[in-house]
């Protein structure tokens, strides 16, 4: 039935005129580049890099922890650093004046104290300034009603007014004449940001020390709208401008200086900056080889120039394929997809090597050679379509990209190249040694006994690439301020805002007892009942007449008005993430937060999480690996059934024997790439198994085309040709920066030779005999 | 012949006695002087480190108040160490001023390091030394208050985090020992109009020893 099926279609093809073709294919090309155009004019494509943007996030706690997390997205720190730190403060002053006026900049600061962020505090929480209060003013209001004195509540307003230089009191006095205010955002914003940190002020400006600079820092956020690849990476390279300006290293020891920069979105960047190098270089370096090929094959320009059309095309249609199924698009993505360079132009190969040593006439090439291009087609595809099973986005994308541009590859070869006429004979890539199965069984022997041997390490740290300079400032500004760049995370989830905040709350009070430094969401947010208890604190103490000495200072009836108009503040969690980045946020119809812990939970402060009913400790890059690791496990139930199928297709084709032997050659090249990839890599990861698949898939042409036609010169030149491309355009990935990448493109580089030398050595043609 | 070659030698050896004579004598006056410099440097440091004691009454005129905010206590400036500012009135608390930041005083007489801006402006301040002031302000000189003995300097502050506290701070110094200045008047003017007024007196009591170990 199949064989009927193809000979239909080669009988339609064939009876098509070459102008009808070539107009086929010019259709092809116009339309995807009318449908690419229209899609560039209408929607921004959105780009992403970094492996997390790579992968599925599908748990909610997982998808909560990374939407908690977007509060680093978009800050920045930069640590201006001086053996002086009167320079110091200037040079920071430089820098916040230099990027005043850039239109990605929310927010800029060196000092909180000194910013509009506080003035956005005090216009919050003077709209009702007794529902928040301040740890130890709550003791002191308790105390006050317990014992019934006034003299700490005295003293207290007394001391605070007292100061010569307090911009929180005096920024505050305006919304609140009792210092209420003043003393909750003293406290929240000194004593809580100074905790077991290291920061300090000096010569009022807020500082570190380090043991040759004081750093004075520069608090930047970014306007989320401008949180893309490419806006990233300009703020990356405006931000490294700067660095350079102003890194002075120690020629003269007392005017050196220094700029560290931290923030995730610099990570982005850099990720990015790498991504895009290797596109360029990586498809300069494959185009370029494989130019040289067809050259070097067939010694004439017009194969070249159909060669680049086909590659061409495949490019095209895979970026338009692209383009319409994704909203955003993974800029590694592009990176993997450089292979389809290698595997579209052996279509081009098996075709114009027909051309070359025969004189078929265009229908009869394209007779010849339309089984095996679409067995190539379709097994090529059905391997990368396995990737659809895992949850790696960025690999959903590169199946996407891959199949369509194989698609186009497929139908401009068909289409274009049989028609070509050129004379030229060319360099011979033919290999012909011994056959014996021999070699085949040695194989499966060194397979077999390595097997045990392999080493899989699934941590997802290892397969992200990170700028070691970012990593290396970050280890140095973490060293500076004693806080993580990074916190650990314990999740909660509630129905509601407030019976979430009321846990965090329960939950940040007892871990705090247990020595926990943490930043928590209810430093700034409040539940409703907790606020209104709040203000029942502050009136209770004012009917008992608590305030009687500061009175006089105030205007009459000023305590009793504000009382009046008291009441709970509306919850604000988005005000409060953008300025602390502290957040609530809702995923899967309930509302997440997250306590941001400056160290690893101890058992007690574990016990502690495990007894607050909705809370967890989420390590997401453990959880990760962990997934990942299940997926690599999963990958032989998925090849398994997927190898079934190619050994029923081939077995109806040329018989179950033929079909068996045929799928040991990729199957044991595979195998065996692994255990050679071992030997360069500390240990194994999912790519190089999602390696593996592809192998098999790309060897199965090498096989079927020695089996369907002979072992010829003719088709080991072909099969070499191909090899030789694909081993190129995968082998330029293990140069990769990305070890994803560059593990991907080790084992499919040692894959494809190895399928490429068994696929020569086994007698397939002798198959027909067994 | 002889006797005018006498007469030569004569003339020659008084020539140089007299030179002798000058140039021994401008060595000694010279040795004088700066011995007599050196004496005096010596003593007007000695009297410029020694600890300073007196009282301050503050007034704060703050808008959003009823009435300006009045107190009062004493203070003890040790140079290049800090300031003990002892609050008695209408709070009574006990700060002292180092150079690595402010520090609270408890009753029991242990310092507590408080987290707020270090206030090394005001050390500044106290110190009246033009060169430790232009750290934090540029400087214009006021018409004297009180007599040429005063002297009043316009402060204004320098850094973005200071102008946010202060639009100017009026400086009222005068000379307690040759060479030592002290302030007697301090005016803080914020930016919303509010202003702290400092008054300063020097007084003869002596700094007590307990006063003195905060120093160390």
């Amino acid at each position: 039935m199949i064989k009927s099926f193809i000979k239909g279609l080669t009988s339609l093809l064939n009876s098509l005129s070459n102008k009808s073709y070539i107009a086929l294919w010019l259709l092809m090309v116009v339309t995807s580049s009318v449908i690419l155009l229209m899609k560039l004019n209408t929607t921004e494509q959105q780009y992403n890099a970094g492996l997390l943007a790579a992968l599925e996030i599908n748990l909610p706690e997982h998808q909560a922890a990374i939407a908690l997390g977007q509060n680093y997205q978009n800050k920045l720190l930069l640590l201006v650093g001086h053996t002086n730190l009167e320079q110091a403060a200037t040079m920071a002053s430089e820098i916040r004046a230099r990027l005043q006026d850039k239109s990605w900049l929310a927010s800029i600061y060196s000092n909180p104290l000194n910013s509009k962020q506080l003035q956005q505090l005090v216009a919050y929480y003077g709209s009702s300034p007794f529902s928040y209060l301040a740890n130890s003013q709550k003791e002191t209001l308790r105390t006050a009603l317990k014992n019934n004195q006034t003299q700490t509540i005295t003293d207290d307003y007394f001391s605070l007014l007292n100061q010569w230089a307090d911009p929180i009191v005096s920024q505050s006095l305006e919304k609140d004449v009792t210092l209420t205010l003043a003393t909750f955002l003293k406290e929240r914003l000194l004593t809580n940001a100074q905790g077991d940190t290291h920061w300090h002020f000096s010569q009022q400006e807020l500082m570190l020390k380090g043991d040759d600079f004081s750093y004075i820092p520069v608090f930047i956020s970014i306007k989320p709208a401008y949180v893309n690849i490419r806006d990233s990476v300009a703020i990356y390279q405006e931000l490294q401008r700067i660095k350079v300006d102003y890194t002075h290293p120690s020629a003269e020891q007392n005017n050196a200086s220094e700029v560290l920069m931290t923030g995730m979105i610099l990570h982005s960047a850099a990720a990015s900056l790498q991504a895009q190098s290797e596109i360029s270089l990586f498809g300069l370096f494959s185009l370029v080889g494989v130019m040289l090929i067809i050259l070097l094959a067939f010694r004439a320009i017009t194969p070249l120039i159909a060669c680049l059309a086909v590659i061409g095309s495949a490019l095209l249609v895979g970026i338009v394929a692209l383009m319409l199924w994704f909203d955003s698009i993974h800029l590694l993505a592009f990176v993997f997809a450089v292979s389809i360079l290698g595997i579209a132009v052996d279509y081009g190969f098996h075709i114009l090597v027909l051309r070359q040593h025969t004189q078929e006439s265009a229908k009869g090439i394209r007779s010849i050679v339309f089984l095996p291009l679409t067995i190539a087609l379709v097994s090529t595809i059905a391997g990368y379509s396995l990737f659809f099973t895992t949850p790696i986005n960025l690999l959903h994308q590169v199946v996407v990209f891959v199949g369509f541009g194989l698609v186009g590859a497929y139908l401009s070869a068909l289409l274009l190249l049989p028609s070509i006429r050129f004379s030229n004979m060319g360099t011979s890539f033919a290999v012909l040694p011994k056959q014996h199965f021999a070699y085949l069984f040695i194989a499966i022997l060194v397979f077999i006994t390595s097997i045990s041997r392999l080493n899989f390490d699934d941590n997802i740290g290892n397969l992200n690439t990170k700028s070691s300079l970012l990593v290396q400032e970050e280890q140095k500004v973490a060293k500076l301020t004693g806080e993580n760049v990074y916190p650990y995370m314990v999740l909660i989830t509630g129905n509601s805002q407030d019976s979430l905040l009321q846990e965090s709350q329960q939950l940040t009070k007892n871990l705090r007892t247990q020595g926990a430094v943490l930043k928590s969401i209810t430093d700034w947010q409040l539940p409703q009942a907790e606020q209104q208890k709040n203000i029942a604190l502050v009136r209770a103490n004012w009917q008992s007449d608590h305030y009687r000495d500061i009175t006089p200072y105030l205007d009459d009836n000023a305590i009793e008005s504000a009382l009046a108009k008291a009441k709970p503040i509306a919850l604000l969690p988005t005000f409060i993430a953008q300025n602390m980045g502290v957040d609530i946020q809702k995923v899967s119809d309930q509302y997440w937060t997250a306590l941001l812990l400056n160290a690893p939970l101890s058992e007690l402060q574990n016990l502690s999480v495990a007894q607050s009913p909705n809370a967890s400790y989420v390590n997401l890059p453990v959880a990760l690996s962990k997934q990942l690791g299940e997926v690599r496990s999963n990958v032989l139930q998925v090849a398994l059934p997927a190898i079934l199928v190619i050994l029923v297709i081939l077995s109806l084709y040329f018989g179950f024997t033929s079909a068996l032997i045929m799928l040991l050659v990729p199957t044991v090249s595979a195998g065996l790439a692994l255990v050679f990839s071992q030997l360069f890599q500390a240990s194994l990861n999912i790519f190089n198994v999602l390696a593996c698949l592809l192998i098999i898939t790309l060897a199965i042409d090498y096989v079927v085309f020695f089996r369907a036609h002979g072992v010829t010169k003719l088709i080991s030149h072909t099969v070499s040709l191909s090899a030789v491309s694909s081993a190129l355009t995968f082998g330029v990935m293990s140069f990769s920066a990305t070890p994803a990448v560059s593990s991907f493109g080790l084992t499919l580089l040692i894959g494809i030779s190895l399928a490429w030398l068994l696929s020569h050595l086994t007698p397939l043609t002798y198959l027909n005999k067994l | 012949m002889k006797e005018t070659s006498m007469k030569a030698v004569s003339v020659q050896q008084i020539l140089l006695f007299v030179l002798s004579f000058v140039l021994v004598f401008s060595l000694f006056c010279w040795s004088l002087v700066t011995g007599a410099t050196e004496v005096f440097t010596a003593e007007q440091q000695a009297t410029s480190l020694q600890p300073l004691k007196g009282t301050f009454s503050q007034s704060k005129n703050i808008k959003p108040l009823k009435r300006p905010f009045k107190s009062e206590g004493s203070f003890v400036y040790f140079p290049n160490k800090g300031l003990l500012w002892h609050t008695k009135k209408p709070v009574d608390s006990l700060k002292l001023f180092a150079h690595d930041g402010v520090y609270k005083i408890d009753e029991q007489g242990a310092l507590q390091k408080e987290a707020q801006l270090d206030n090394d402006f005001f050390l500044a301040l106290f110190s009246a030394n033009e060169q430790k002031l232009a750290k934090f302000f540029t400087t214009e000189v006021l018409q004297s208050e009180g007599g040429v003995q005063v002297i009043c300097l316009a402060l204004t502050p320098i850094s973005d985090t200071m102008r946010s506290l202060f639009k100017q701070v009026n400086l009222c110094m005068s000379e307690v020992n040759v060479g030592t200045k002290i302030p007697n008047k301090i005016e803080l003017i914020e930016e919303k109009g509010n202003n702290t007024e400092i008054l300063l007196q020097l007084s003869s009591a002596k700094v007590s020893p307990r006063e003195l170990a905060y120093f160390d």
